[in-house]
């Protein structure tokens, strides 16, 4: 079943030895959609952390796989079944290696939305009591806010809320205040989606573990641009999400610890999670299986192991420096524009840059950079309650990738410049 | 030293553990398994529980806990035939951000698991704290200054002694009842 990973084993952009200088336009040279255009402009994709674009082994893994081994998994025992549940299983094991983690602790899901409601439904709900509380972050994404107000709503437990400093980090010393007896969870984003905050897991997870208190973190924004090595982190839950880190829409997944996900009921009934049923009742799979009931995304699934790979051809270090030098080259660059703002200026931070600029509409900024190719999110970011923090309505985000160029920021830059005048 | 370790920020149900480890580390005939012991030099408590309190629940601050799996002896499994691996604390350490500097203490290893790389592996793990999660500069820590063996235990991991001397709290039943009049503590420091 190699052929389905299409596995690439020489490092991805670099010409002979692992020393030489990555040749990023090598590696951008893997992704079919950027040589695209867009309203007679070549495409400037800045929109990386609402999906990220797919490398040619991606798209390869999923349509060999549907071309050649399509068949359910861990059902038939035909060639083709075995050959699927082999492709799908080694795509959790690709994936657990990239995340340092155990396989049989990987839950294989649609992603963070559905891998946070599963920890919300399975682990929360079971054991989160009336007087109980949830802390959770300003800097959230919807994602990990609604599911524990459901949590709080069915039981009587409270929310509360770690606030910023104006940079938009995290005021650590507020959040240690906030960890009292009576917080069970401790839910939080790895990297913010609109302010590109890294906050510090480690720091963060020992002190809730202190406390007893269990950690959930969304590293939808973390994984696809930094090494993340959830066995160092030190927390409870880690969830994902495959579409954002070069796989397909549709795939993700959730870490837990053995010991919880072995106390947590399904979340889902149906096949594939049990082990016996009888209509006087039924024997639960175990973990990971016990969580994914259905036929899962096979393909989907299948090339996410191959984006993980891919992404470990090139190394999700150099991945990282090579974003860091991209996000400088283009907040020194925005910074020159008049009358744009930066919300997010944190110590640490990941390449995404929302912004806003005087005396204009984040819609209309970004409705007229489309015409120029240019492809940014405007709106909320699915974070009301950050941007109300902010007081603005809505902002402009770029979100860079390694597949971005400075050529490409230049080009922003140049649009920006150009319908400022415009609405001005 | 084959199975692995794990290691975990302590809680406060961790208190009566970690006294009971770290005085089986230095005081009473149960030391003297180990070469950490200090039964010669002191008695009574290592550790006061109002101080462990305090350091298990403030900020920058924590006692790392080592764990790790092991069969229990035989005959004393569950049920006949049937082993599980039980998960034991093996060793302990208390690290912290005092005042800009990393400050390590409170260090036990199972005086009967002595000798195996344990204690190497939680002082590495305590460094790895206070240099990357809490970005500090320098370790430094308190020992008395006439356990030379243990000094050069430390001084083989880089730390050097900095001639700074500290008295030795006699009087104060907190750090326990020393048998002599001598007793005195030095500095020791390693650049993270």
């Amino acid at each position: 079943m190699s052929s389905v990973r299409t596995a690439m084993n020489a490092p991805i952009g670099s010409a002979t030895s692992a020393d030489a200088p990555i040749d990023w336009d090598s590696v951008r040279a893997h992704f079919p959609l950027l040589e695209r255009t867009v309203h007679g402009k070549p495409l400037v994709y800045l929109d990386s952390a609402n999906t990220g674009q797919k490398p040619q082994a991606v798209i390869d893994a999923v349509s060999e796989f549907s071309a050649r081994h399509n068949a359910n998994v861990s059902r038939a025992v035909h060639a083709l079944g075995s050959e699927a549940t082999e492709a799908y299983e080694g795509a959790r094991s690709t994936l657990a290696r990239f995340l340092n983690v155990r396989r049989d602790e990987l839950v294989l899901c649609s992603g963070t939305t559905f891998a946070l409601n599963l920890v919300a439904y399975s682990w929360a709900l079971p054991r989160v009591k009336a007087g109980d509380a949830i802390v959770l972050t300003r800097m959230e994404h919807h994602a990990n806010i609604v599911p524990w107000q459901l949590v709080a709503e069915r039981t009587g437990a409270t929310i509360k809320v770690a606030e910023l400093t104006p940079e938009g980090e995290l005021d650590l010393d507020g959040l240690w205040k906030l960890l009292t007896p009576e917080v069970k969870l401790l839910a939080f984003a790895h990297v913010s989606n609109v302010l590109g905050t890294v906050n510090p897991v480690r720091e963060i997870c020992r002190e809730a573990a202190k406390r007893g208190i269990v950690t959930v973190v969304d590293g939808s924004q973390a994984v696809p641009h930094r090494p993340v090595d959830i066995a160092a982190l030190g927390c409870d839950f880690y969830a994902f999400t495959g579409h954002k880190m070069c796989g397909p829409t549709g795939t993700g997944g959730l870490w837990g610890r053995r010991e919880l996900l072995a106390q947590m009921p399904p979340f889902l009934g149906g096949g594939e999670m049990i082990k016996e049923v009888r209509f006087e009742g039924t024997v639960f799979n175990d973990p990971p299986m016990r969580f994914e009931a259905g036929t899962p995304n096979i393909s989907g699934h299948i090339g996410l192991g191959a984006a993980a790979e891919w992404l470990s051809n090139v190394g999700m270090a150099t991945i990282e420096a090579r974003e860091q030098q991209l996000l400088d080259y283009a907040t020194t660059a925005l910074t020159g524009i008049d009358g744009l703002r930066i919300f997010g200026t944190a110590r640490e931070k990941a390449a995404v840059i929302s912004f806003a600029i005087d005396g204009t509409h984040a819609h209309d900024l970004a409705t007229l950079l489309d015409l120029e190719g240019i492809a940014v999110r405007s709106g909320q970011h699915c974070a009301h309650p950050l941007l109300a923090w902010f007081g603005v309505s809505a902002t402009c985000r770029a979100s860079l990738a390694f597949y971005n160029t400075e050529a490409e920021i230049d080009a922003l830059v140049t649009a920006l410049r150009k319908v400022r005048k415009l609405l001005a | 030293m084959t199975a692995t370790l794990h290691f975990r920020p302590a809680t406060l149900d961790d208190r009566d553990a970690i006294i009971a480890l770290v005085t089986s580390a230095y005081r009473g005939d149960a030391s003297r398994a180990g070469w950490t012991t200090e039964a010669d030099l002191l008695d009574g408590p290592r550790v006061a529980p109002e101080v462990l309190e305090h350091d298990l629940t403030r900020p920058r601050s924590v006692v790392v806990i080592a764990e790790r799996d092991e069969l229990p002896e035989a005959g004393a499994a569950p049920e006949p035939g049937v082993l599980i691996a039980l998960r034991r604390m093996v060793a302990c350490a208390h690290v912290c951000d005092d005042a800009g500097a990393g400050y390590f203490g409170m260090f036990a290893v199972d005086p009967t698991r002595q000798g195996g790389g344990l204690g190497d592996a939680v002082l590495r793990e305590c460094e790895r704290i206070a240099r990357d999660d809490w970005r500090l500069p320098v370790m430094r820590m308190t020992v008395i200054d006439v356990r030379d063996e243990l000094i050069a235990w430390y001084e083989r991991r880089g730390y050097r002694r900095t001639g700074i001397k500290k008295p030795f709290p006699y009087g104060d039943a907190r750090f326990g009842d020393p048998k002599r009049d001598d007793l005195r503590f030095e500095v020791l420091e390693k650049a993270l």
